[in-house]
């Protein structure tokens, strides 16, 4: 190859290696800012409409120590990776406090000792979200009015058989929403078969 | 089991203090008692104090 076509060839590549280049530093700072995927402290830390879609990029399942605001009033749309709530106190709050744009919360890991104060506060627009553990403590998540039939199944599903005196509170559009994408009356059912909890709907 | 069923009335929410609701379906632990209703606009009030981090 003459030089000519070796610096026509550096040329059609150096977009390419800018590419690579950025996408590693972007990798490693992901892996610097989540330990590589070890615990780490959460509290507020993709808190602020300063945090979107486009900069949320992380490389692993977030486990926290703490996870006070971890996402409070945060633009992103989607978590991408399990957040694992297992390893904390059990005392975090506004979780997702104001997180208007979520609309997909992939997976939460929790046990019987995570408390879920204001934890999903406006989330208005939230629409998916999987539980992976068992509810212990009362949740209220009625501002999320567009969740799926799936979401209500993984919330209901989710709730620990053994507890008493906690709550359970939806939106009001719980019922029709399962109803509709199942059988009318499945909802009475899945209600039933929690009867240690109460079901409120806001 | 049939759970005990409760509707707040136009323009009201029943609440525990802690739950607020325009209806409740009652766990087995629970009891009509606990709850007594207030006007939505006092809930509201109380939910633009609450969610604040």
């Amino acid at each position: 190859m003459g030089m000519k076509e070796k610096f026509i060839q550096i040329a059609e590549n150096e977009q390419k290696v800018y590419e690579a280049g950025k996408e590693a530093e972007y990798n490693a700072f992901w892996n610097a800012f989540q330990k590589n995927g070890d615990t780490v402290n959460g509290t507020y830390m993709f808190s602020g409409h300063g945090w979107t879609d486009k900069i949320y990029a992380p490389n692993y399942p977030i486990k926290l120590s703490s996870g006070t605001g971890l996402f409070a009033f945060s633009d992103i749309t989607d978590t991408k990776v399990e957040i694992d709530f297992t390893s904390t106190s059990g005392s975090d709050t506004h979780v997702f406090n104001w997180g208007q744009c979520f609309t997909n919360i992939t997976k939460l890991k929790v046990n019987e000792n995570t408390s879920y104060s204001n934890w999903f506060s406006y989330c208005i627009n939230l629409e998916e979200i999987r539980f992976e553990g068992k509810i212990g403590k009362s949740l209220d998540i009625h501002w999320s009015t567009k969740l799926s039939m799936m979401s209500l199944k993984s919330i209901v599903g989710a709730l620990s058989d053994t507890v008493t005196g906690q709550t359970i509170t939806l939106p009001t559009t719980a019922e029709s929403t399962y109803d509709s994408a199942t059988i009318s009356g499945r909802w009475k059912e899945l209600v039933a078969s929690k009867p240690n909890w109460t079901f409120a709907y806001a | 089991m049939d759970r005990v069923i409760l509707n707040a009335s136009e323009g009201m929410m029943l609440t525990n203090g802690e739950i607020y609701a325009k209806r409740l379906e009652l766990g087995a632990w629970d009891s009509i008692d606990n709850y007594h209703e207030i006007p939505i606009a006092e809930y509201e009030a109380m939910l633009e104090k609450d969610v604040e981090v």
